[in-house]
């Protein structure tokens, strides 16, 4: 975690800010292309975050841990583009929805990463905000309890989504074989 | 059944998606400057459109030979101001807060949805009503100056008072989907 070094000014909200863009800027990438499929708003956003993360060190108080900061902004920013764009974009879905949902690949032997990856970033695309925001964390490797912390959502609740999540990566990618491995 | 848990495989290609991603510290401080900037020009287009309107009011207020017309215009231009006044306190583009980092996802998230809504549903007192007394006197006056078109005149109202059915409808309908998202994330959290 790091501690504020300033009351809030320049200086410290630049220390901050270089600090976070080096420990999560992989994954704020990530999260803007899970946000966002075209190339060019997926650029806007990522750079809309981080413009929101560097104002936001102003100010930054210790109150939680840097990460929680992080991707508590990145994901207020992302879902208010959901929330703007929403008239343009296709209807989302929750993860109970996608679980009853048929998928064609089932049990296909995922080969390709590539295809394992864009099959998973257009499932991720599919979610409502809330559910979107717990499979990231998730695929970033945040625990349940720092997950509540960033969403706000209960351990409990955390915990069923995080265990229909796994059950709907296990059925979609990982049924008949894992990818990345040759079929031959 | 699953072969394996997922975990591993899964959270390893994700994050071999991308590697690094930061942006240089002087492009975020120029960029945050042209984000403000951006904003800026979007409230000012707002008023742009709002001093259009008032423009062509005037026009009628000096001009129109009916004092109900007159009288209308006067109204409108009063609406316009209102309205703006409104948009501008509660409505306008803003930039993003800085204080993003101390609401939880699920409290923004209900919070933006409550805002449109809140929003979407007033749109009745705070944008179509202030403009009906306005647009009323402006309909009388325009017909008692030329009795003779009275029938467009009315036409023209009855065109507008269904176009405002309208805009209310669609908002009401907005409203209402809005209320949904926000029941079914009270009932996830």
């Amino acid at each position: 975690m790091a501690e504020a070094p300033g009351s809030g000014g320049l200086a410290a909200r630049d220390v901050l800010y270089e600090q976070a863009a080096s420990e999560f800027g992989g994954a704020l990438q990530r999260l803007a292309g899970a946000y966002e499929a075209d190339p060019d708003r997926r650029q806007d956003l990522l750079q809309d975050i981080h413009i929101a993360l560097w104002r936001s060190f102003a100010t930054f108080d210790g109150r939680c841990s840097l990460r929680t900061w992080v991707y508590r902004v990145a994901h207020n920013v992302a879902t208010s583009q959901v929330i703007r764009r929403r008239a343009h974009s296709p209807t989302l879905v929750s993860l109970d929805e996608v679980a009853s949902m048929p998928d064609g690949h089932d049990g296909e032997r995922l080969v390709n990463r590539q295809r394992a990856l864009e099959r998973l970033l257009a499932l991720i695309q599919t979610l409502k905000p809330a559910d979107r925001q717990v499979i990231l964390l998730y695929l970033e490797g945040v625990d349940a309890v720092s997950i509540g912390e960033i969403t706000g959502m209960s351990s409990g609740n955390v915990a069923i989504k995080v265990h229909r999540i796994k059950q709907i990566l296990a059925r979609r990618f990982h049924e008949g074989g894992s990818y990345g491995q040759s079929t031959s | 059944m699953a072969s394996q848990p997922p975990d591993d495989d899964l959270t390893s290609l994700w994050k071999a998606q991308t590697d690094g991603g930061s942006m240089m510290l002087s492009d975020i401080r120029s960029k945050a400057t042209k984000f403000e900037k951006r904003i800026r020009r979007r409230n000012l287009l707002e008023y742009g459109a709002a001093i259009f309107v008032i423009a062509g009011f005037s026009r009628i207020l000096w001009n129109h030979p009916h004092v109900l017309a007159r009288a209308g215009a006067a109204l409108t231009i009063l609406a316009t101001f209102y309205v703006v006044y409104r948009i501008h306190k509660y409505a306008s583009v803003s930039a993003m807060p800085e204080n993003l980092a101390l609401t939880t996802c699920r409290d923004f998230h209900r919070s933006q949805l409550a805002r449109q809504r809140d929003l979407l549903r007033s749109i009745w007192t705070w944008y179509l009503l202030p403009f009906v007394p306005g647009l009323l006197f402006l309909f009388i006056g325009r017909a008692a100056a030329d009795p003779g078109g009275a029938s467009r005149v009315a036409l023209s109202a009855i065109v507008g008072v269904l176009m405002f059915l309208g805009i209310g409808w669609l908002n009401e309908r907005a409203a209402r989907g809005l209320d949904r998202e926000i029941e079914m994330l009270d009932a996830a959290s």
